[in-house]
């Protein structure tokens, strides 16, 4: 038990080096991998999302709390595997054609894949034939679609619209700064966020 | 009389020393030669190539600190902009300023029913008209996005749009080479021919590599067209520090500046001596919200620093203030609109645009545009300073009026006031009864109220008939 809340700390502090070790050293000591999992690092990763919703902790210090989650899952994977669990879902996620703005969208990734998810990053500027066929090919859960100009905005109808005509299902999400709830329906997404942050609670909403 | 006599004609207002300067400008050069840039275009890279710079995978440009050199030595330290009509121009110059708007903002908030809205063409004629008739805002950009015209269409329709509705010098946007090309066509309509317009440029093209330290394909097509037809191009890197720059201010000044030298190094290739305006905003990332954010105090500092670097070149400059992060005409914006703007004027930041924006640049707002005139107003009384001279001094005056006297009578007040003193036109005087007789004036419905007059009664000098046909040819 008592390691498992040192993991914590490490976690909240963005120890990538201590949680790797401690989450070794925890595995070594015979510790449940799942106990690992939920009382140490996702324990941690929580206290960091209430921190930064209260002001209290900013994305730069969350990212590196995300890189050391990272970290510890690497070390609990094989392990976890063994006791059947697996990710919370499987995320695409690509920036639409035409826009070539990232930085929200990666830190979206990285905030999903320190929150369990599965995710696959088709990177900027992608048409919506790769989206469609990396949909079918990969058959995410959520398709998370971005996009940060009022030019590249109106993107979002037409790729969700290719994906559905495809015959392919999964929820979808928008998001980039000018993305009201409004714009989010319009286009036929089937939700929106405003952050990050937030757009790991709405995802886990959509895969509930 | 006094010998060796000097006289501060403004405040005067340095951020960095000479050496901070250049600082600066060394490490700058190490960029562009260790890191590079990534240029996207082939007729760039050939250029590049030929003039010495090395080219490593991926298009990674290395540039040798001999190109850097030269091309700020070729590159013009004037840039004029003039009125359509001519009959005023804006000299882009040493640490001259000026003032203007924004480009495409997607809302505004309705000036009748306050409703945040889409901003359609009406409103980029409407803010042309504006900014036409305040006297403190010298050039004009888009303020909307047309959001009722076809998507392709936009950018011509802005230009369309603003060039109708005033004879002031111009700032545009557009998305594509075949936009900038039509723009330009028509602007030569306008002038009578296309050295006409070479000659008396009264539109300037806004464009920008993309952080960091890349110059994207379509930018530089625009950039090289621009150098090669001789007219005027802002260059405007935007880095975002500990975002898209790094988060220590002195380094996501270096790499903002590399960006532009780097800019003007493929520029001047093309075409030594072609006109080229130093642009680039440095602010930075919002650590709460991973917004960019476009009025802070780190901004100040590094638009400075990049403001006497422009000057330490002699390059003209695109400068940035009077704008919030607010999304209303509130203290925050009050603040952010003063701070801002102030300190571009202070450091002599050339063309400064953005007044009137607010929620980071998504929204345009009437009412703020009469504020922003009237804070201008206020800033350019306290850039015309103390003068001081025996008039000013007033001794005779006061010896006159003498102990327990009254200066309101005095010949010497009625002659002096109007000029000494600046007149607010909205900065509320009254006294405190006044103002509760009058109803509690507020500051934003003067503003409103005056937005919609002006829209009514200013008639800016429409363009012949005949011209007006032609370029809706081209842009509609």
């Amino acid at each position: 038990m008592q390691i498992n809340q040192e993991i914590s700390e490490c976690l909240i502090r963005g120890d990538k080096t201590a949680v790797g070790e401690k989450v070794r050293e925890a595995c070594e000591r015979g510790e449940n991998a799942l106990d690992i999992l939920e009382k140490g690092l996702v324990a941690g990763m929580d206290v960091v999302g209430q921190r930064f919703k209260k002001n209290e902790m900013f994305i730069p210090e969350v990212l590196a709390c995300a890189a050391a989650m990272h970290a510890g899952i690497e070390i609990l994977k094989p392990l976890l595997t063994d006791q059947g669990s697996k990710p919370l879902g499987k995320v695409l996620i690509a920036t639409v054609a035409g826009d070539v703005h990232d930085i929200g969208k990666n830190i979206v990734v990285m905030m999903l894949e320190a929150a369990q998810f599965e995710v696959v990053d088709l990177g900027v500027d992608v048409a919506v034939d790769r989206i469609v066929e990396s949909v079918r090919h990969e058959k995410p859960d959520v398709l998370a679609l971005s996009a940060l100009l009022s030019t590249t905005m109106p993107m979002f109808k037409p790729t969700i619209q290719a994906v559905k005509e495809a015959g392919l299902t999964p929820q979808t999400i928008v998001g980039g700064a000018q993305v009201t709830s409004a714009y989010a329906k319009e286009s036929g997404a089937d939700a929106c966020a405003p952050n990050a942050v937030v757009a790991v609670d709405v995802v886990k909403g959509l895969v509930a | 009389m006094k010998s060796n006599d000097q006289i501060n004609l403004s405040p005067q207002f340095r951020l960095l020393t000479e050496s901070q300067l250049e600082d600066l400008h060394f490490a700058t050069l190490h960029v562009l030669e260790e890191t590079g840039v990534r240029v996207d275009d082939e007729e760039a890279l050939g250029l590049l190539r030929s003039a010495g710079a090395r080219i490593s995978t991926q298009n990674i440009v290395h540039l040798p600190a001999h190109l850097v050199k030269e091309a700020i030595a070729s590159a013009p330290s004037t840039v004029t902009l003039y009125h359509r009509d001519g009959k005023g121009r804006m000299l882009l110059e040493g640490r001259r300023f000026y003032f203007g708007t924004g480009s495409g903002c997607p809302f505004t908030y309705d000036l009748e029913t306050g409703e945040l809205r889409r901003t359609r063409k009406r409103d980029t004629q409407d803010y042309a008209v504006l900014a036409d008739f305040l006297p403190h805002i010298d050039f004009v950009m888009s303020m909307g996005n047309c959001s009722d015209e076809p998507s392709e269409k936009v950018y011509l329709q802005e230009f369309e749009g603003m060039v109708t509705h005033t004879t002031k010098p111009l700032c545009f946007t557009a998305e594509t080479l075949s936009d900038v090309k039509k723009i330009y066509d028509a602007a030569a309509v306008i002038s009578g021919s296309a050295e006409r317009f070479r000659a008396s440029p009264f539109a300037i093209l806004y464009d920008e590599p993309q952080s960091p330290l890349c110059h994207p394909e379509q930018a530089v097509k625009k950039l090289l067209y621009c150098a090669e037809a001789r007219v005027p191009i802002i260059y405007a890197a935007g880095v975002a520090a500990g975002g898209t720059g790094p988060s220590t201010l002195a380094g996501a000044v270096v790499q903002a500046n590399a960006e532009e030298l780097s800019g003007l190094v493929i520029h001047q290739l093309k075409r030594r001596g072609a006109p080229f305006v130093y642009g680039c905003t440095v602010t930075i990332l919002d650590m709460a919200t991973s917004n960019y954010t476009h009025a802070c105090p780190e901004q100040f500092i590094m638009n400075t620093a990049r403001a006497e670097l422009a000057h330490f070149y002699n390059l003209p400059i695109f400068g940035v203030g009077g704008r919030s992060d607010s999304k209303v005409p509130d203290f925050q914006a009050g603040i952010e609109y003063t701070m801002s703007a102030f300190l571009e004027a202070l450091c002599g930041a050339g063309m400064i645009h953005d007044v009137g924006y607010l929620a980071t640049g998504l929204v345009s707002s009437y009412e703020m545009v009469v504020m922003v005139n009237e804070l201008i107003g206020m800033i350019k009384r306290i850039m015309r300073g103390l003068n001081i001279n025996p008039e000013t001094l007033a001794e005779e005056v006061i010896r006159e009026v003498g102990p327990g006297g009254q200066y309101l009578t005095h010949e010497h007040t009625l002659k002096h006031f109007r000029q000494e003193f600046w007149i607010p036109e909205f900065m509320n005087h009254d006294n405190l009864n006044l103002w509760l007789e009058k109803g509690r004036p507020q500051l934003s419905q003067s503003l409103n109220g005056k937005a919609k007059q002006i829209l009514q009664e200013h008639k800016p000098a429409p363009l012949p008939d005949d011209v007006l046909k032609r370029i809706s040819k081209i842009l509609c």
